[in-house]
């Protein structure tokens, strides 16, 4: 007897988002199944960063933000965040002038903290525990935002850009942690490094002026070159990956 | 010597004044980018009510009528300001041209309502028997009310700093001066934060009513308008949300006001203070207390 399919993690339809009285986002649609990394890829202005802020209600937004079956989409953004989604912003959004040991509390609320989970991801956190946060590398930084967001147990994690402005050592590092992030919870990842999507990413959503432009399995996209820079305007990432 | 010194505990006496009315000041515009101009009348409510206690609580032995007027301007203070958020300026997040024309409004109609309650007229402030006088300070005689003010003030600076460096809500609010977007992206309710913080910031004012009240002996309706502009300007000095540079820019202003008014001429110690600001502003714009 064939299995229903799984109902997707997350479902965005007809999103619309406004940044100020600009409308950035005019009716994106997509889905995220569970247990997948999808990334969210497209040019400069696409609105990537922008769905990511409308899907947790840091923005203006219209249209439905469906998690797990459940409509989040006309929820303030604490209360979405407490569904069980974690977010990464692209500035990485770490309190400077708390310590790292701060930060981390900030994240943890009523669930069981998955402690021995960040220590075994992030073991040089644990060293600097005591550090004020803003004095730490940019490396260090982008860990402590990702293990801010993997400290509770979430069911959808939002990553932006995690690996910008990062050497490649690091860059490795991030991926490396995200993959095996993925083992235990759901990725939405906002991406410019095509190699490191073609590596993380079952399936893509390419935006374009605040419209989607294609879905579909990222192995497929990235494998056409021509495909890829219509969409992109950049070649495909699958011989260079981290 | 003797006047370097009396000069000194006042303007250390005045200092805790400013820095009680900037202490909330400042953690509402750092956290919030609410300019309160309702903060100088939180300091109005706050001395009319322990004043309006203490006129009833006389059957109580001095140290407990004193100790109860104070704890009933804090409530007062608290609930006002906690109120003042939730019903006026909650509404007006995002709005700031209607957030300072609200918190004027507010500050005028308050002070409008002390008056039409208790009149225009300084009241003379019930101080303990204990507290009236004089105490002898290595040689100079100072008032022991500039010692009390001093030594609340310090208490609160205490207080507050244990609070935000102790307690997870002190780093909720710390964060949230930083970011509060983030610590909404973290699940926490940001809104529920700013609540407290009106209300300690009121709590903090009303305090510093009461004991403007035991500083000048006696209490009137400007008092609260008139401190609140120095409150400001320390605030802007000592860097906004910073508790710390509050508490220093409180020394530095009461300190230069009381000394300058007394070797130069009675007035320009306030210019010396807005001078200052402007030094401050061009050299170090983010203030003393904060890094950068």
């Amino acid at each position: 007897m064939r299995g229903e399919a799984a109902p997707p993690r997350l479902q965005v339809r007809d999103l619309r988002v406004w940044l100020g009285e600009s409308e950035i986002l005019h009716g994106v649609g997509f889905s995220v199944a569970a247990g997948s990394i999808t990334a969210l890829i497209g040019r400069n202005g696409a609105g990537k960063t922008t769905t990511l802020r409308g899907i947790i209600g840091l923005a203006r937004r219209r249209g439905q933000v469906v998690l797990d079956g459940e409509d989040v989409s006309t929820q303030p953004t604490h209360l979405v965040v407490r569904r069980g989604v974690g977010y990464v912003p692209e500035d990485r959004g770490i309190f400077s002038r708390l310590t790292v040991e701060e930060n981390l509390r900030l994240a943890v609320r009523g669930r069981e903290p998955q402690l021995r989970l960040v220590d075994e991801l992030f073991p040089d956190l644990r060293r600097l525990r005591h550090l004020r946060a803003g004095t730490l590398s940019g490396g260090q930084q982008q860990m402590l935002a990702l293990a801010r967001a993997l400290v509770i147990r979430n069911r959808l994690l939002l990553v932006d850009e995690p690996t910008k402005g990062l050497a490649p050592r690091v860059v490795a590092e991030v991926v490396e942690v995200l993959e095996k992030t993925a083992t235990a919870t759901t990725l939405l990842l906002v991406e410019q490094n095509l190699p490191v999507v073609s590596r993380l990413a079952r399936e893509v959503v390419v935006l374009a002026e605040g419209r989607v432009s294609y879905t579909g399995p990222a192995a497929d996209l990235l494998s056409d070159p021509v495909r890829t820079r219509a969409l992109l305007g950049v070649a495909g990432g699958r011989e260079t990956a981290p | 010597m003797n006047a370097v010194l009396v000069l000194t505990i006042t303007g250390l006496g005045l200092s805790a004044l400013y820095f009680l009315v900037a202490a909330g000041l400042s953690l509402i515009f750092g956290l919030e980018d609410v300019l309160n101009f309702a903060h100088g009348a939180f300091l109005s409510v706050g001395a009319y009510a322990a004043w309006w206690a203490s006129q009833h609580l006389f059957r109580f032995a001095d140290p407990a009528r004193f100790t109860l007027a104070l704890v009933f301007a804090l409530v007062v203070g608290a609930v006002v300001a906690g109120l003042v958020e939730l019903l006026v300026v909650r509404p007006l997040y995002g709005h700031a041209l209607q957030q300072v024309l609200v918190t004027v409004g507010l500050a005028l109609a308050l002070s409008a309502l002390i008056q039409g309650g208790w009149g225009a007229d300084a009241r003379a402030f019930w101080v303990p028997r204990a507290l009236a006088g004089t105490g002898t300070v290595l040689g100079a005689r100072v008032a022991l009310s500039s010692l009390l003010t001093v030594a609340v003030a310090l208490a609160v600076l205490a207080a507050l700093e244990l609070f935000l460096h102790r307690t997870r809500y002190g780093a909720v609010i710390r964060a949230g001066v930083e970011n509060r977007e983030m610590v909404a992206a973290l699940g926490i309710d940001v809104r529920r934060a700013f609540t407290v913080v009106f209300c300690l910031g009121g709590m903090a004012a009303a305090l510093g009513g009461a004991l403007t009240g035991v500083y000048y002996g006696s209490i009137d309706p400007s008092q609260g308008p008139s401190l609140l502009i120095f409150a400001f300007i320390v605030v802007v000095i000592g860097g906004l949300g910073s508790i710390a540079g509050s508490a220093l820019a409180s020394l530095v202003v009461g300190l230069l006001q009381q000394f300058v008014n007394y070797y130069a001429a009675p007035g320009v110690g306030d210019l010396a203070v807005m001078l200052l600001l402007a030094l401050v502003l061009l050299v170090r714009p983010w203030g003393l207390g904060r890094g950068t």
